[in-house]
C-alpha cells in the first residue's frame, strides 16, 4: 500500500511539474490581469451597484478563463504523455493502471484549487469574504471535474482537436442544462412535429448523465443576490458523485487501451 | 487497402473487457448508479419570474456582436419573443414593461434593419395586449420605424392602422397612420389597398365628403395607373356619393 501511495504521489508531482513547465502560472496571471482591466472598464461606466457589477463581471470572466485553462492543460498534458511515450514507461511499472488516473486526478485537484484561490483574491476587493470563499470552493470543484473530463476525453479520442471540441460541447451543455430542462418541461416551441419530441426527450435523457454545473460557481453569489453556505452542498455532492464516475470511466478506458 | 480495412487499421487497438479489473468495473457501475440516483433525487430546476432588463445602448450591442450584428439581432429577437415564456413560468404581456420592450425592439431593428421580425412582434404579438396604453407604445414604435424606411415597412404600418381602428378603436390615430402611409409611399410599389386605407377610415368616421374629395383628387391626378385600383376607387366614389345623398352632404346630380 505505501508503494501504491508513493506511485500516485509521484505521478501527481510529475503532473504538477508539467503544469509549471507549461507556464500555467504565467497564463493564469495574464488571465487575472486581463479580466481585471476589462471588468474595471465595465465597472467604471456602471451608474449604480458599482461593486456588484465589478465583482459579478470579473467572477464570470475568471470562471470561464480558469475552466478553459485547466481544460487545455489537462488534455494537452495527457496527450503529450501518450505521444512522447512517457505513459508507456509509467504503465510498464508494476502497478495498476488506476494509480495513474488517481495520480493525475490528485494533481488536477491541487491545480484547480490553486487556480480558484488565485481567481478569488481580486474578488475580495468588492465582495464579502464568505461569498468569495464559497465561490472559490465551487470553482475548484468545477475546474477539477473539467480536468477529470479532459483526462477521460484525451484517452477516448487521442486527438487534441476532437477531445477539446467534445469537452467544450459538454461544458456548455452542462452549464445550460437547467434552462434546457425547463424548456423541455414547458415547451415554448411554436411548431409541432417530430423534431420537437426528439429534442425534448433527448434533453431529458441526456440530463441523467450530465453534471449539474448550472448550480456551480454562480457569479450572482458575489453580487446583490447574496450567498448562502447551503448552496455549496449540491456542488460538493455532485463533485463527489461525478468525479467518481469520471475517474472510474477514465480507469475503465485506460485498462482497455493497448499501447 | 479498402476503406473498411483502412478504418480498422486506424482504430486504436483495445483489449477485452476482461482486462479491466473487477474492482474498477464495480466502481464504475456504482458511480454511474450514484449519478443516476443523484440526478433522480435532485430537486427539479426552479424558476423565478424576472423583469425585462433595460436595453443596453446600441453601440454596446454592436461590440458584443463581434461583427455579426444581424446574427445577434436574430438571436436577441428570439430571446425577447420568448421572454414572456420564462422557463417554468409564463409572464402575461400586461406585466411586461412596454417602454423597455420597445427599447429592445428598437435595438434589434437597428442592428438588423432588413429584418421585419421586431415589427412583426410589435404588431402581431405585443400589440394584441388588451391594454390601450401598451398598444399605443407598440403602434408608435411601428410608426417611427415605418418613417425610417417606408418602402419596405409599409405593411406593418398598414397592420398597425387596422390595429388602431379595430382593437384600439382610435379612428383619429388610425387615420393619421393611414395618411402617413399614403404620403410617405408615394411613387413606391405599394398596393392600393394599403395606400387607400385612409379612404375607408374616412368613410367609417362618416367623413364622406372628405373621402370623396380625396378619391376625386387621386383619380384626377393621374397618379394611379393600376386599372384595378382605379376601378376600386371609382366604386368607392360611387358608394360614397350614395351615402352622401342619403346624408344630404353630396351634391345632387
Amino acid at each position: 500500500m505505501p508503494e501504491a501511495r508513493s506511485l500516485v504521489a509521484t505521478i501527481a508531482r510529475f503532473t504538477l511539474r508539467q503544469a509549471r513547465h507549461s507556464r500555467l502560472i504565467v497564463l493564469a496571471g495574464i488571465l487575472l490581469v486581463l479580466a481585471f482591466v476589462l471588468t474595471g472598464l465595465a465597472g467604471a461606466v456602471a451608474l449604480t451597484e458599482h461593486d456588484a457589477v465589478q465583482a459579478v463581471l470579473l467572477a464570470a470572466g475568471l470562471r470561464a478563463g480558469a475552466v478553459g485553462l485547466i481544460a487545455l492543460f489537462a488534455v494537452s498534458a495527457c496527450l503529450r504523455e501518450q505521444d512522447d511515450r512517457t505513459l508507456d514507461l509509467v504503465l510498464a511499472l508494476d502497478a495498476p493502471r488506476s494509480h495513474y488516473v488517481l495520480g493525475k486526478l490528485a494533481a488536477f485537484a491541487l491545480i484547480a484549487a490553486a487556480l480558484a484561490v488565485a481567481c478569488a483574491l481580486p474578488l475580495l476587493l468588492w465582495s464579502p469574504p464568505l461569498a468569495v470563499a464559497g465561490w472559490a470552493l465551487s470553482l475548484a470543484c468545477e475546474a477539477w471535474l473539467i480536468a477529470a473530463l479532459g483526462l477521460l476525453l484525451a484517452f477516448t479520442f487521442r486527438q487534441p482537436v476532437t477531445a477539446l471540441a467534445a469537452l467544450v460541447a459538454f461544458y456548455l451543455l452542462a452549464r445550460g442544462l437547467d434552462a434546457l430542462l425547463l424548456l423541455a418541461r414547458d415547451p415554448v416551441f411554436v411548431h409541432e412535429g417530430p423534431f420537437r419530441t426528439f429534442v425534448e426527450s433527448g434533453i431529458a435523457l441526456i440530463a441523467w448523465v450530465m453534471p449539474g454545473l448550472h448550480r456551480f460557481t454562480n457569479a450572482g453569489w458575489l453580487g446583490t443576490g447574496g450567498f448562502e453556505p447551503a448552496l455549496l452542498w449540491p456542488v460538493l455532492g455532485q463533485t463527489l458523485v461525478y468525479g467518481a464516475l469520471l475517474a472510474a470511466a477514465a480507469a475503465f478506458d485506460l485498462y482497455r487501451r493497448e499501447f | 487497402m479498402r476503406l473498411p480495412a483502412r478504418l480498422a487499421a486506424a482504430r486504436t487497438p483495445t483489449r477485452s473487457l476482461r482486462a479491466v479489473p473487477i474492482g474498477v468495473q464495480v466502481v464504475f457501475a456504482l458511480a454511474l448508479a450514484a449519478q443516476l440516483l443523484w440526478y433522480g433525487l435532485a430537486p427539479a430546476p426552479g424558476s423565478e419570474r424576472r423583469a425585462l432588463p433595460p436595453a443596453p445602448p446600441e453601440s454596446l450591442l454592436r461590440v458584443t456582436a463581434f461583427g455579426e450584428p444581424a446574427a445577434l439581432a436574430r438571436a436577441g429577437t428570439l430571446w425577447l419573443q420568448y421572454f414572456d415564456q420564462q422557463p417554468g413560468d409564463s409572464v402575461p404581456y400586461r406585466e411586461l414593461d412596454y417602454a423597455r420592450l420597445r427599447a429592445w425592439l428598437e435595438r434589434w431593428l437597428a442592428l438588423a434593419p432588413a429584418s421585419e421580425y421586431p415589427l412583426s412582434l410589435a404588431v402581431r404579438l405585443y400589440g394584441q395586449v388588451s391594454d390601450p396604453a401598451r398598444q399605443r407604445i407598440m403602434l408608435d414604435f411601428v410608426h417611427e420605424a415605418f418613417l425610417q424606411a417606408p418602402g419596405t415597412r409599409w405593411r406593418w404600418l398598414a397592420e398597425g392602422t387596422l390595429l388602431a381602428k379595430h382593437r384600439l378603436k382610435d379612428l383619429d390615430l388610425a387615420l393619421r397612420y393611414a395618411r402617413d402611409l399614403a404620403e410617405q409611399t408615394e411613387g413606391m410599389d405599394v398596393p392600393y389597398w394599403a395606400r387607400d386605407l385612409q379612404i375607408l377610415l374616412l368613410e367609417d368616421m362618416g367623413e364622406y365628403e372628405a373621402a370623396r374629395i380625396l378619391i376625386g383628387g387621386l383619380l384626377a391626378s393621374g397618379e394611379i395607373e393600376d386599372p384595378r385600383e382605379v376601378r376600386f376607387l371609382e366604386r368607392r366614389l360611387e358608394a360614397l356619393s350614395q351615402e352622401g345623398r342619403r346624408d344630404g352632404t353630396a351634391p345632387r346630380p
